[in-house]
């Protein structure tokens, strides 16, 4: 049984001034132990579509579909027993770290804090396990470090913090969101080496959520590419560079720069992200796709083209599609 | 294998000990030497007020009439009054109502604002509107009418006084908490707190509200002057402390009445309760420079 099943998830947004439509019915399935990418440009609904797992969407927010957690209907699930779920077996790593610590609290009593909600330990106990955690995440010197407050770390820091909170609990799930957007480079590749480590050695599944296609490929074995709220491309990470099928995708590989070649003009995919005021209808990539088809008008569902490997694109699907082009 | 991944090498240079860490407020509070000044004064005062029995070189009741309007001498440093009390007794003991009213009604308002203010700005919605309407209504309350109900009905206690002072002045407070408590609560860190699996109740105390002190210290040490002041007024209408009982706004409307002839009778309570006060409002000034971060950047 997956640990997690998303199926059909669809979430507006309900304000005064506007409607907005986040996420257009998606599925999602994360196997026990398995890492998943969700990539994404801003705005294509990846990150509300995992932050409506542990049901953390502000109040705003109407979402339908049906989500299950480790056989549980958390659409269902009544507000304690999703306080119970939290922080104890789905752990949350946020984008910013600086921003998503209390700053009138030190480090390591923020750390202790979901051992301490969830009844898991005593603190002397949890003392000595954030202690632990501190130095398992690479932070030097815990026990000076544990009384430190948040404006006394630096970003990096504070991410491998957010990490230990998040697991500090041992959780089956562990959900990224954009975890490395806010660190420089050789920062980002301490944390995710670390992230995937952690992610191995305690045996949990991860969902990472980025804008990064390089990052996510390292990090995941499944990749699900999202535009418009809808999933366009699932695909294994292995594969990314070789056979992806959406134009979409194709347009975001091709776009990225490259410093083992000259310096030219690059390449970018023309147009504007889908307006989400309106109900999704038909391809959302059709306004800016090069190939589209009077076909593109009604949604192109999400079919598979070969093993692992799905794509909503009717191109992907009637002729042999190479790499997006149309052969 | 953590060390694999261990690269940032910061040990000893960075870690600060707590004590300095305290001092960077302390700095903050103190580059404005005048706050520096109205703390140790607001100090003082207090503690004057509580050991009062100790330090008061006479009994304020006690009337001496071979002695009554006397100028500062040795004996009497401040002089004494038309019945030969001496002044700086009566002006030591008058501290205590001002401070039992001033801090007593600013613990009760801070009660009373915090709860509701913190309840309407998470809670937001239906609940928010009902308080929020519950707070208009008494902000709309005449302070003095209803001192004057109180005090007829409960006597002229300095419990009915408290009960006076803070029943209007909760409001200000539970305004100032509610809309800092609106703000802190869109904060990612709450976000956080929620993943973590923290309950309301634990949200509301460990995250929201420790980050909305602020400017709610700021706005107490304002409060407890503006409570003194109301006690004082009180008394200089007649609804306050009984009279043989020294009280502040007493004594300055008995120094006026004979400001004339016997002027050191105004000048010394007058001059005592304004730099209370002024003291006052340095401190809030002051802890104000401690929690605008905005300003120093």
């Amino acid at each position: 049984m997956a640990l997690v099943e998303i199926h059909n998830l669809r979430v507006r947004f309900e304000t005064d001034e506007a409607t907005i439509y986040a996420v257009n019915g998606i599925d999602l399935m994360v196997e026990p132990g398995q890492s998943i990418g969700i990539v994404g440009e801003s705005g294509s609904g990846k990150s509300v579509s995992v932050t409506s797992i542990p049901r953390l969407l502000p109040r705003t927010a109407r979402v339908e579909g049906s989500v299950y957690f480790n056989g549980k209907d958390m659409m269902r699930a009544t507000a304690s027993e999703l306080q119970a779920i939290r922080g104890h077996q789905i752990g949350m790593i946020f984008q910013n770290p600086h921003a998503y610590l209390n700053p009138t609290r030190t480090i390591g009593k923020q750390l202790m804090e979901p051992l301490l909600f969830h009844h898991l330990a005593g603190v002397k106990r949890a003392r000595a396990m954030g202690m632990e955690m501190l130095d398992r995440v690479g932070i030097v010197n815990p026990k000076a470090r544990f009384d430190n407050y948040p404006f006394e770390f630096s970003g990096g820091m504070l991410q491998r913090v957010l990490i230990a909170m998040a697991l500090i609990t041992g959780p089956k799930l562990v959900i990224a969101d954009e975890p490395t957007t806010a660190l420089d480079v050789t920062v980002q590749a301490q944390i995710l080496r670390l992230l995937k480590e952690m992610q191995r050695e305690l045996g949990m599944s991860m969902i990472f959520v980025t804008h990064d296609l390089a990052v996510a490929s390292q990090v995941s074995d499944v990749i699900y590419v999202m535009y418009g709220g809808i999933v366009v491309e699932r695909l294994p990470a292995k594969q990314l560079i070789r056979v992806h099928r959406h134009p979409y995708l194709s347009g975001l590989l091709a776009s990225l720069p490259r410093v083992d070649e000259p310096v030219g003009r690059l390449p970018f995919i023309p147009g504007l992200p889908v307006n989400t005021r309106q109900p999704l209808s038909g391809c959302p990539f059709y306004a800016r796709c090069q190939w589209h088809l009077d076909q593109c008008q009604s949604a192109p569902p999400l079919t598979l083209v070969e093993r692992d490997h799905e794509a909503a694109c009717w191109l992907a699907d009637e002729r042999r599609v190479a790499n997006g082009q149309p052969s | 294998m953590a060390t694999s991944s261990r690269v940032e090498n910061d040990s000893a240079p960075n870690i600060l000990p707590t004590a300095k860490r305290r001092s960077r407020a302390w700095r903050r509070f103190t580059k404005n030497k005048l706050s520096l000044i109205g703390a140790v004064f607001v100090v003082i005062v207090v503690l004057t007020a509580i050991f009062a029995r100790e330090v008061a070189p006479y009994n304020p009741l006690q009337a001496n009439f071979l002695e009554t309007y006397q100028g500062p001498t040795w004996q009497h440093l401040l002089g004494t009054d038309s019945l030969g009390r001496d002044m700086l007794s009566r002006i030591i003991y008058s501290l205590r109502n001002a401070c039992i009213v001033g801090f007593g009604a600013e613990i009760v308002e801070l009660t009373i604002g915090l709860m509701l203010g913190a309840t309407a700005g998470y809670l937001g919605g239906f609940a928010d509107t009902i308080l929020m309407r519950v707070v208009d209504v008494v902000y709309g309350f005449p302070t003095f009418l209803f001192a004057i109900i109180l005090v007829v009905m409960m006597g002229h206690t300095i419990l009915a006084i408290l009960v006076a002072v803070s029943a209007t002045s909760w409001v200000g407070m539970a305004r100032i908490v509610r809309s800092q408590v609106m703000q802190v609560r869109q904060s990612p860190y709450i976000e956080s707190a929620r993943a973590m699996g923290a309950s309301t109740w634990q949200t509301v105390i460990r995250y929201v509200l420790p980050n909305s002190m602020g400017p709610v210290l700021v706005a107490v040490t304002f409060g407890i002057p503006a409570n003194m002041m109301i006690e004082a007024a009180l008394s200089v209408v007649g609804l306050g402390i009984q009279p043989p009982t020294p009280d502040l706004g007493e004594l300055i409307l008995v120094g006026q009445s004979a400001v004339l002839s016997y002027s050191y009778l105004l000048i010394w309570p007058a001059l005592l309760f304004a730099l209370t006060l002024l003291s006052f409002s340095f401190v809030g000034d002051g802890l104000r420079n401690v929690f605008d971060t905005k300003s120093d950047r």
